[in-house]
């Protein structure tokens, strides 16, 4: 076990004694692979992480998006086709076929303008390659991806923002469902989508989002926890 | 060595200021007494057809002046920025994309090369861009009776026989980059390495206090 | 292809704008007439200054040196500007490259202030047909979120304003220029002060946003840029983009640029007064705004829009406090009214003096 899990590391700093379950160790972001064994090396500031039994990742601050397998993500048609180029936030566009959608076949294909809005999943994320996204799990069946409906917002917020709304233990959330009925699509590339019924919750919601954004946790659970009963 | 008396050892007041622009990624604002720049990090973003790297990402430097054209001076100092970002790095982790670090010159009284390498370390902790290590710079002047004179400013080094500026590594604390002008001799050199690594150590724990200060509250 | 790394508006970002213009909202609260919250500073060297409006912030830079008279014009100085779209202000930004945008800002920033004849340039002359002073002033866009323009040209103004140029003797044949040090600097002579005003349009030029963000500017059909002195003469109009607008609304637009501008050109002439006053003391602080950050209160935000109810109980608590000092007054049968002890003047609205310009409503 590491010492220093919860404490600040920076770029160079090397993590030592770390756990191996069946000769791995689980690294996310921030971690990358040292010459000694058991140990990585830090390549981000922020704080050390660790979930058992062999996850090890930094949480820092960040708002560019860097493509990852797996990963759900709003993304914004930049040039429709039966290719469509997808902006994620990332260095590179993704690319989303129209027949990956639930339903499409060559004849039907959904209608996809440049500027609409899709939640989609990265199918593929492999730096050397454009990241591809899809429309549909792993049985065809769209669930809650597809097109977003064009009456919501999107708005930007940093990518640990991202992480700390999704948390299972948030309470931001559910506060603000309590108050506003609204549908929400929280992209891991730090892009939001926002619906509710009318135009003022929406910009209620924006803006409650983004002064969240700039409080701790600690002060966002003090504040949900008063509305929460 | 008969000069250590004479040594100037303090720094000029250095302040920053953190992500205060909303546009970039990263974005610092650090002023080393009354030399101030900023500098603005995008990355890793979309990459030029001409300027592709399949290996790794492509890191492009800009250096602004508050006036005019960039100048040679400008690209000097525009390329030893680079140099010193492209080491530090880890761009074999973005291929085919680009690493933009960009460089506003606010003012300039003296010593803006090691103030702009310091901050363009700042600003990528800011970003949170992939490096291998951290870097500062620290500088140093000589005078004409050979009095060593740290982080001299533009009044210093116009009457100044030599100035050096180096570079460290926070891992081995080690040089990685040098840049003199002026006439000195070995021995002096030594002196001057010794007294801006001592310097730097102060710059990495200014580091590490204000990125957790920033972070304390976002995480 | 789509343009290499701008980023793209999308279609729900342009309806929620153009619903929220129909309630009469912004996005960020503000009134349709307001505009952001501007601040000046100042470096250490002469003609340096940094403005920021609302977040977009653009440094100016003004620079001189002895050159010969263009043949036209034998006894002016020379004025250039030079608007440099910096990478930091926004990705797609390349220095040292014209794009139509930095082509367009460059233009109507000299039509304000070079064409309309703001600096005295016969004052920078040295000597006829041999020597005059060229100005060139550097404008760098930091950060880019809307109305650059507005920004820049307080920007340009200020810092025209701001700069000292070293005083010059003649002995026959030689120019001597003195140092600053040697001699005291010379100012500019500015015989007015224009500054552009952008409003961005909407729906067929009906809807006039004052100080558009990026979003705005974005959605916006069309959007008319007028630099204005504060003597409420007109010195540019720009309308760009495609939106008929009658001559009536220019018209009101024109007046309300002008009260703005007014409160510019005092605000600009305030701060060139505080740091003069700061320099004679010997005190330099140079971008004042960096040191002291101001501290958010994003917490009472966050607050006020989860609970909305609150609000509506302390409203619900002064008017109980109102019943306590009110009288009932018996209204025939079974019915009352009840009147309020009326405070004069305190708890009543105040008519705003500018009520009768703003066509907004809350």
């Amino acid at each position: 076990m590491p010492e220093n899990i919860g404490e600040f590391v920076f770029p160079g700093d090397v993590v030592r004694d770390l756990k191996v379950v069946n000769g791995v160790i689980l690294r996310g972001p921030g971690l990358h692979s040292h010459e000694e064994p058991n140990c990585l090396l830090v390549t981000r500031a922020g704080k050390l992480c660790f979930k058992p039994p062999n996850v090890y990742w930094v949480e820092g601050h960040f708002k560019r998006y860097y493509p990852k397998k797996g990963d759900l993500v709003v993304g914004i048609i930049k040039k429709s086709g039966n290719v469509c180029k997808v902006d994620i936030g990332s260095s590179e566009v993704a690319s989303l076929s129209l027949l990956s959608f639930e339903g499409a076949t060559k004849k039907q294909k959904p209608d996809l303008q440049v500027g609409d809005v899709v939640y989609a999943k990265l199918l593929s994320a492999h730096r050397e390659m454009e990241p591809e996204l899809v429309c549909v799990d792993s049985y065809y069946k769209a669930g809650k991806l597809g097109p977003l409906s064009n009456d919501g917002f999107v708005m930007n917020v940093s990518l640990n923002f991202v992480n700390r709304i999704l948390d299972v233990n948030s309470l931001l959330l559910r506060a603000l469902g309590q108050k506003y009925v609204f549908e929400i699509a929280v992209g891991m590339n730090g892009k939001v989508w926002i619906n509710g019924q009318r135009t003022i919750d929406v910009l209620n919601l924006m803006n409650a989002l983004l002064a969240a954004e700039r409080e701790s946790n600690s002060n966002i659970v003090n504040v949900c926890r008063r509305y929460l009963t | 060595m008969e000069v250590e008396s004479n040594v100037n050892l303090s720094m000029r007041e250095v302040n920053c200021k953190l992500g205060m622009f909303t546009r970039p990624d990263g974005s610092v604002f650090i002023s080393q007494g009354e030399t101030a720049v900023i500098v603005g990090i995008y990355g890793p973003i979309e990459v030029k057809p001409h300027k592709i790297l399949i290996n790794k990402a492509s890191v492009e430097t800009h250096y602004c002046p508050k006036s005019g054209m960039p100048g040679i001076a400008d690209k000097l100092c525009e390329s030893i920025l680079h140099n010193v970002c492209e080491a530090a790095l880890a761009s074999a982790l973005y291929p085919r994309s680009s690493i933009v670090i960009i460089i506003q010159e606010m003012q300039n009284c003296g010593g803006i090369i090691p103030c702009a390498i310091n901050a363009c370390c700042l600003a990528l902790l800011n970003a949170g861009t992939d490096m291998k290590f951290l870097f500062a710079s620290a500088s140093c002047g000589l005078d004409d009776e050979g009095n060593f004179h740290l982080d001299p400013d533009d009044l210093f080094l116009e009457t100044a026989a030599a100035s050096f500026i180096f570079v460290f590594d926070s891992i081995g604390k080690g040089l990685i980059a040098s840049h003199t002008s002026g006439s000195f001799n070995l021995a002096q050199y030594q002196s001057a390495l010794e007294l801006c690594k001592k310097a730097a150590e102060g710059i990495f724990d200014f580091y590490k206090s204000t990125i957790k200060k920033d972070l304390k509250d976002k995480i | 292809m789509a343009k290499f790394r701008e980023n793209l508006i999308t279609n729900c970002e342009k309806k929620f704008i153009i619903k929220n213009l129909e309630d009469h909202t912004r996005l960020d609260g503000r009134a349709f007439d307001e505009f952001r919250e501007l601040s000046i500073d100042f470096g250490r060297d002469w003609g340096c200054c940094y403005v920021s409006l609302g977040k977009t912030r653009v440094l100016a830079q003004v620079s001189c040196e002895i050159q010969r008279p263009k043949s036209s014009r034998l006894s002016e100085g020379i004025l250039s500007i030079n608007v440099e779209l910096n990478p930091l202000g926004a990705s797609h930004f390349e220095s040292g490259r014209n794009s139509e945008l930095q082509v367009v800002m460059n233009r109507i920033l000299e039509k304000c202030v070079k064409d309309s004849r703001a600096v005295d340039m016969e004052s920078l002359c040295i000597k006829i047909n041999e020597k005059v002073w060229a100005f060139r002033v550097d404008i760098n866009i930091l950060n880019h979120e809307g109305n650059l323009l507005d920004c820049a040209s307080i920007a340009l103004l200020a810092a025209l304003a701001h700069f000292r140029r070293p005083d010059v003797s003649c002995d026959g044949e030689e120019t001597i220029v003195h140092s600053y040090a040697e001699r005291d600097a010379i100012r500019t002579v500015i015989h007015h002060y224009p500054v552009c005003i952008t409003y961005a349009l909407f729906k067929e030029g009906t809807v006039v946003l004052a100080d558009p963000t990026l979003l705005e500017e974005g959605v916006a059909d069309a959007s008319l840029i007028l630099g204005i002195n504060s003597y409420k003469e007109v010195c540019t109009l720009h309308l760009g983009g495609k939106a008929l607008m009658d001559p009536e609304n220019i018209l009101k637009c024109t007046s309300k640029a002008a009260h703005r501008a007014s409160l510019l050109v005092t605000e600009i002439k305030t701060v060139l007064k505080q740091d003069d006053e700061r320099r004679v003391q010997g005190q330099i602080n140079s971008f004042q705004s960096f040191k002291h950050a101001q501290g958010t209160k994003s917490l009472d935000t966050l607050t006020k829009y989860l609970d909305q109810w609150s609000v509506q109980k302390r409203k619900r608590d002064s008017k109980r406090k109102n019943t306590e000092n009110g009288t009932v007054q018996p209204l025939g049968k079974g019915s009352a009214v009840l009147l309020p002890v009326e405070d004069d003047g305190a708890k009543s609205w105040k008519p705003s003096s500018d009520e009768n310009e703003s066509d907004s409503c809350s």
